[in-house]
């Protein structure tokens, strides 16, 4: 009895585990293939460097993106022009970036056509 | 086509080398190694419209581009540069996992360009510093392993050390010389008492090259590769 105990609490966990990876995957996935639109956000909200931009978004959403995967969408979002960059105060090692003027009304559009994108994939789903 | 990237590579190959090949560029520090890298891979850019990524772990785009500017670059719009000047001085070198983090920076360059089939890191030796030793092989194994699943014809640049006497035996038991495709020799000699720079193709699989030294040489048209040395 004892023993069959064991082994449906084992079972148990097992598959709450399984279950907390699985979500863990598709929320790393779902990170990961909305990235632009999740650093625009933040940057929108809040002017940052790569590094607290990696570290929020770990915080927010306990998934850590190699630098390899946020600073080359940084200098690409940059380079068309929606980032700009410059080296905090007193700190010649840390680009801070932020939407550029040009940049704002797209960012924001971009922002409410993935909301809206979202609430009606949601919307069917429920 | 590479061989018509460089003027006189064509005295060197006869045959193309094929795509997907990863290929080292060694030779001692100041022999042309990153500008022979930029020159082939802008040039063959220019010509067709595949992209290329160029990473560099040490030095900056804009110093390396500075330094190519003097020797008649031209620099295609398809070539992608990255270097890890912000990430090394945000992260100030801790917790870098320098293999991961170029895998991700070429799947990134590879979702953003439809036709990314080249790629050049400057240095090996730099992601050498950077790597764990203890998995060293393990991860150049992996690395290489990479570069080839995703079909794009890579230069690694690597210093040699001119003090090693060791090296010349001892480099052919490091993992990167037997699993490159194709090994490019950069050099200076002295031959009669007149100092000249010259190319070698100690290695490339399934093409036809010759193997003796010829001579480079470097003027405001760009590299150009001559008859053989001696």
């Amino acid at each position: 009895m004892f023993e069959n105990m064991r082994e449906l609490m084992d079972q148990s966990a097992t598959i709450q585990k399984e279950a907390r990876d699985d979500l863990a995957y598709y929320l790393e996935k779902s990170i990961k293939s909305n990235l632009e639109i999740i650093v625009l956000s933040m940057l929108m909200e809040c002017p940052m460097c790569g590094y607290d931009l990696i570290k929020d978004i770990f915080e927010k959403y306990n998934v850590f993106l190699s630098q390899g995967t946020v600073y080359p969408l940084l200098y690409s979002l940059k380079n068309d022009g929606l980032l700009q960059a410059q080296f905090a105060r007193g700190n010649t090692r840390t680009k801070i970036y932020s939407i550029t003027e040009y940049g704002e009304d797209i960012v924001k559009g971009k922002i409410n056509d993935f909301i809206q994108v979202e609430e009606y994939i949601l919307d069917i789903i429920r | 086509m590479f061989i018509n990237s460089v003027r006189g590579l064509d005295n060197l190959f006869q045959s193309e080398i094929p795509a997907g090949s990863v290929i080292l560029i060694t030779g001692t520090e100041g022999t042309l190694k990153s500008s022979l890298a930029m020159n082939l891979i802008s040039n063959y850019l220019l010509s067709n419209d595949n992209h290329g990524l160029y990473v560099t772990l040490e030095e900056s785009v804009e110093s390396i581009i500075r330094n190519i500017s003097s020797i008649g670059f031209k620099h295609s719009d398809n070539l992608h540069m990255f270097d890890y000047k912000d990430i090394r001085n945000e992260w100030g070198d801790r917790e870098l996992d320098m293999v991961d983090l170029t895998e991700n920076v070429i799947n990134f360059y590879r979702e953003k360009c439809d036709n990314l089939t080249i790629f050049a890191l400057d240095s090996l030796n730099a992601l050498y510093t950077f790597t764990n030793q203890a998995n060293l092989r393990k991860d150049m194994y992996n690395f290489f392993t990479l570069l080839k699943d995703q079909e794009l014809t890579s230069f690694l640049i690597m210093e040699s050390n001119p003090n090693s006497l060791i090296y010349e035996a001892d480099r052919m038991g490091w993992p990167e010389y037997f699993l490159s495709d194709g090994v490019v020799m950069v050099g200076i000699e002295e031959v009669n008492d007149r100092v000249r720079r010259y190319i070698q193709i100690k290695k490339m699989r399934a093409t036809k090259h010759k193997m003796e030294k010829h001579q480079l040489v470097v003027d405001d048209q760009g590299i150009s590769v001559l008859g053989p040395l001696y």
